[in-house]
């Protein structure tokens, strides 16, 4: 068996056996890895609550057929602020969510990696109201789907855009207008998002405009993944 | 490839196999242990499995395994009603009831929240944990799910929930294990430990 050696963000884990558990998770170099962890379970285990969900680690494994082997696990960072928040961890779990719907196994998506890293870091950091929308638009992007924006998809004008429709491949005008209703403050926070402002955009306030983003981005994105997000909103829902 | 075994033995084997913890090799063994067992014994066997399976239902306030409708525990009326421990499964309540420290009751959600999973509330026991607050007199809610991502999600979601009803939402602590050397914990164990440290009374 050969050992490798990889930094990745853990994505999700499931119960395998009777103390092992399966990993899943989004690595630098060899993209998503399914990994058993044996023993991790038990109170006894050294590596248990090194591979929880959200964090970020470095590690070794056994490369096997269809699943690999943990070997050992050193801890990046284990996103602390972002487990004892409810809106932090809701955030955190829609990212790797989308993350874990969207990508195929051993498949390097290194770009995506490193997104997903940095936005957990920055909401471990601090909290921003705005992050699960512009990482999804951002991740739309990288899979080349996110809407174009400039001007009107249909004929070009460039006033009064007032509509998103994914079908016609991004905005359009007020005469043009099909898909969903999009405010001009939300359409600025796009573009901005878009266009190398991401990290102003993600010290914006809870507004409207944000709420907006954050539900034009899920629907994309549920759209384009063609399943739903179970994460967001997760402790909006009540019984 | 054809099985080496009979029929009846490889159905055996197969069933065997199917249950938590038992793999191909265990299964084997034991199928052919029980070929090899007393006509009396395997009745005996049999009989405890359709016994089980008859007798053993989900007591209707906590939702632990009991034999009638109210488990021994729910029926129990020394036991402190404003205090309740909510766990993932009746194996917690058996570990819990061990430690002979706990005198309230129970709920047993039957599972924990796994967004990512696609287990929601609605699949859990918890709508009916919150049937029982007003009626029992509930003042205090333990989390005791375990310290892990889907615990603790699914202890902040009953603790958000818990809020605006003026009910006390606790979650057991994390720590070392007693016994244990401190050198051996993981960063992120001591770490909680060390955040959940308490003053020591003399
Ligand atoms: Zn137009
Ligand atoms: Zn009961």
């Amino acid at each position: 068996m050969s050992l490798y050696r990889e930094k990745a963000v853990v994505l999700r884990s499931y119960k395998f056996g009777e103390s092992d558990r399966i990993v899943v998770m989004l690595s630098e170099n060899s993209g998503k890895i399914r990994a058993v962890a044996k023993g991790i379970r038990k109170t006894t285990s050294r590596i248990g609550a090194r591979l929880e969900t959200l964090s970020h680690v470095d590690v070794q494994l056994y490369r096997g057929r269809d699943l690999d082997t943990v070997r050992q696990v050193d801890l990046i960072d284990t996103h602390t602020a972002l487990r004892i928040n409810l809106k932090r961890l809701e955030q955190g779990l829609s990212m790797v969510e989308a993350v874990d719907k969207l990508t195929p196994d051993r498949e390097p998506v290194p770009h995506v990696y490193t997104m997903l890293s940095r936005a957990l870091r920055s909401l471990n950091d601090a909290a921003s109201p705005l992050i699960v929308g512009a990482f999804y638009w951002k991740l739309l992007s990288s899979e080349g789907v996110a809407p174009a924006l400039d001007d009107c998809v249909r004929c070009g004008s460039s006033t009064e855009l007032c509509a998103l429709n994914m079908q016609e491949g991004g905005i359009l005008c007020r005469s043009c207008r099909s898909g969903t209703a999009v405010s001009d403050a939300a359409l600025n926070i796009l573009r901005q998002v878009s266009s190398g402002g991401l990290a102003t955009a993600l010290t914006l306030d809870e507004s409207p405009a944000v709420r907006e983003v954050n539900q034009l981005a899920m629907a994309l994105m549920e759209a384009h993944l063609e399943r739903k997000l179970r994460s967001v909103g997760l402790f909006d829902r009540h019984l | 490839m054809a099985s080496p075994y009979t029929p009846p033995i490889q159905a055996l084997i197969d069933e065997f196999g199917k249950l938590p913890g038992i793999g191909p090799r265990s299964a084997q063994r034991i199928a052919m242990h029980i070929v090899k067992m007393p006509r009396e014994d395997i009745n005996r066997l049999a009989h405890a499995l359709t016994d089980a399976k008859d007798r053993v239902r989900y007591c209707d306030m906590c939702f632990n395994l009991s034999e009638s409708e109210k488990c021994s525990i729910c029926s129990d009326d020394r036991r402190d009603s404003s205090i309740l421990c909510a766990v993932e499964d009746s194996r917690d309540v058996v570990a819990i009831e061990r430690t002979g420290e706990f005198r309230g009751r129970y709920h047993v959600l039957q599972g924990v929240l796994d967004p990512l999973q696609g287990i929601g509330p609605e699949q859990l026991k918890i709508k009916e944990m919150f049937r029982r607050l007003a009626p029992e007199g509930i003042t205090e809610v333990i989390v005791c799910t375990n310290p892990n991502t889907e615990g603790e999600v699914t202890a902040l979601y009953i603790a958000r929930l818990l809020e605006p009803l003026g009910v006390k939402a606790t979650r057991i602590a994390s720590g070392l294990p007693v016994g244990g050397d401190l050198e051996y914990a993981d960063e992120i164990t001591l770490g909680r430990a060390l955040g959940n440290r308490r003053t020591i009374e003399i």
